[in-house]
């Protein structure tokens, strides 16, 4: 949750900010995995294939308010924090880099009412690939952490900037009809328990 | 991906060519797609109860009671498990559209449905009574469905289907047109309701026409506030020991709110990708608000 001192106020902050979570002109592509809204309930390892390869990069445990994450093989690694070795928290817009160091088994407190993104890399065809995840309680008060989202870079060994998502092709915008902003709105948040059946 | 299926959207699509490609290609295959909705069905109702059983509850989301109140996750569960069935794409393939809809039914229901053709499917029509049929597949005229297409609209159902009292979001400017109402609930627990983004995404294009008619609504801003809540809101979210929120909370009057939204235009003026960014940060802001929200557990006094 991107809760700080400084809420966001007004619609030209907000665009601002929005300008710096999602990078507009990356070179490199972003790819938004499919892993969304996954939940990992207390006591269950649930393995996570971020790059939908039918094969899980990463197991996530959750227990006693932490969750750790361990990679599966030995080509995939979370970025840690060298000063007490848990999980970093990157904050939006916070750029991953190659070059920060990984471990393949890493945890991380998630405090109640809170979220962040995480970093992590891993191989496709030998090479090196960077993204990141967003962990969060479900509802706050539910036994259970959710990874909100994710995405990867496409181009080997090139950063990308935590919660930064993909860029959308130039087609024209068409107001006032659905599927006009229905091609731009590519990422609606899940929500649970409104009641709605 | 989902990403592809959410940006299909979530409007009826309501002609006559869909009528005329379902009697020749539905109707005479119906009861085997039925049979896939059922077992996928039944397939859906394992693997959720197998899913959340472990969850404790939370008001409106709880496994004890389900199916009720699951429509969301049982449709998409459905859908997920139909959508490439050899049948469903051999009709697709005729011309029959296959989506995902949020629609207000008979002005009473918010449905989170189906639609095949000319056809409205409830894969989950016993979420609000466990003992009606799981499954209903009914036209679009015999369903009596419609797009929601005004706050006023979606007020009007919200209030009693959700058992909620809406208030103005007149303590968030900056979401109001995401975001128009709080509620309270029957317990008095104050929440932002943040159940949809249908409305806020097609008033962007539309100059913010619905949020705009909801401000000039006649009682929308006049209706009584519960006494002390808009004291308690200062008190949590403002001062040196205020609780972080994400959106900024700011008291306003109805001037300040057409302020906002005419600084809101300045979006439809922005390159295409930056739109598109504004409103994902827009869109999981809100959300975040909803939830800081409800974790504050504001309550008042019901009935007052």
């Amino acid at each position: 949750m991107r809760i700080g001192p400084n809420p966001v106020g007004t619609v030209s902050a907000l665009i601002a900010l929005a300008g710096i979570t999602t990078p507009l002109n990356s070179p490199a592509a972003i790819v938004i995995s499919s892993v969304s809204n996954l939940e990992i309930a207390p006591g269950e390892p649930t393995s996570v294939d971020f790059d939908g390869n039918g094969t899980p990069e990463f197991r996530f445990f959750y227990a006693n308010t932490q969750v750790i994450v361990e990679s599966i093989d030995t080509t995939s690694a979370t970025k840690y924090d060298e000063g007490d070795g848990s999980l970093r928290h990157y904050p939006a817009g916070t750029s991953i880099e190659l070059s920060q160091p990984t471990t393949t088994f890493t945890g991380a407190q998630i405090p109640l009412a809170s979220a962040f993104y995480a970093g992590f890399q891993f191989e496709i065809d030998g090479q090196t690939h960077l993204g990141w995840f967003q962990l969060d309680h479900v509802e706050g008060d539910l036994a259970v952490v959710r990874i909100i989202d994710a995405a990867w870079q496409s181009t080997a060994g090139a950063s990308l900037n935590a919660g930064a998502v993909p860029e959308l092709p130039t087609t024209p915008l068409v107001f006032g009809t659905v599927a006009g902003l229905a091609v731009w709105w590519l990422r609606r948040p899940s929500r649970s328990g409104h009641g709605i059946a | 991906m989902e990403l592809l299926e959410q940006a299909q959207g979530q409007r009826l699509v309501q002609d006559s060519l869909q009528g005329e490609l379902s009697r020749r290609w539905l109707d005479p295959v119906l009861p085997d797609f039925l049979r896939d909705v059922g077992n996928a069905r039944r397939e859906t109702d394992i693997e959720l109860r197998k899913r959340y059983a472990r969850l404790q509850s939370r008001e409106g989301f709880d496994i004890r009671t389900y199916p009720v109140g699951w429509c969301r996750q049982i449709r998409d569960g459905v859908w997920a498990r139909i959508k490439s069935s050899p049948l469903l794409q051999s009709l697709t393939r005729q011309g029959l559209v296959f989506r995902k809809v949020f629609v207000v039914q008979r002005g009473q229901f918010f449905q989170n449905a189906l639609q095949l053709g000319d056809r409205f499917l409830d894969a989950a029509n016993d979420a609000v009574d466990a003992r009606k049929p799981p499954v209903v597949c009914l036209t679009l005229s015999e369903a009596g469905v419609a797009d929601l297409d005004s706050w006023p609209q979606f007020a009007a159902v919200a209030q009693p289907y959700n058992r909620v009292r809406l208030l103005p979001n007149r303590w968030f400017p900056l979401v109001f047109p995401v975001m128009p109402f709080l509620a309270i609930r029957e317990s008095g627990l104050v929440e932002g309701l943040y159940q949809q983004d249908q409305l806020f995404l097609l008033d962007v294009g539309d100059h913010f026409r619905r949020a705009r008619e909801l401000l000039s609504h006649s009682t929308w801003l006049t209706c009584p506030i519960p006494d002390g809540l808009d004291q308690e809101l200062v008190t949590r979210f403002t001062g040196p020991k205020a609780q972080p929120l994400p959106i900024e909370f700011r008291p306003s009057s109805r001037a300040d709110l057409e302020v906002t939204l005419n600084d809101w235009e300045a979006v439809t003026q922005l390159p295409i990708d930056r739109l598109r960014a504004t409103l994902i940060t827009t869109l999981r802001l809100t959300g975040e608000l909803a939830q800081a929200l409800r974790l504050a557990g504001i309550q008042v006094t019901t009935g007052s």
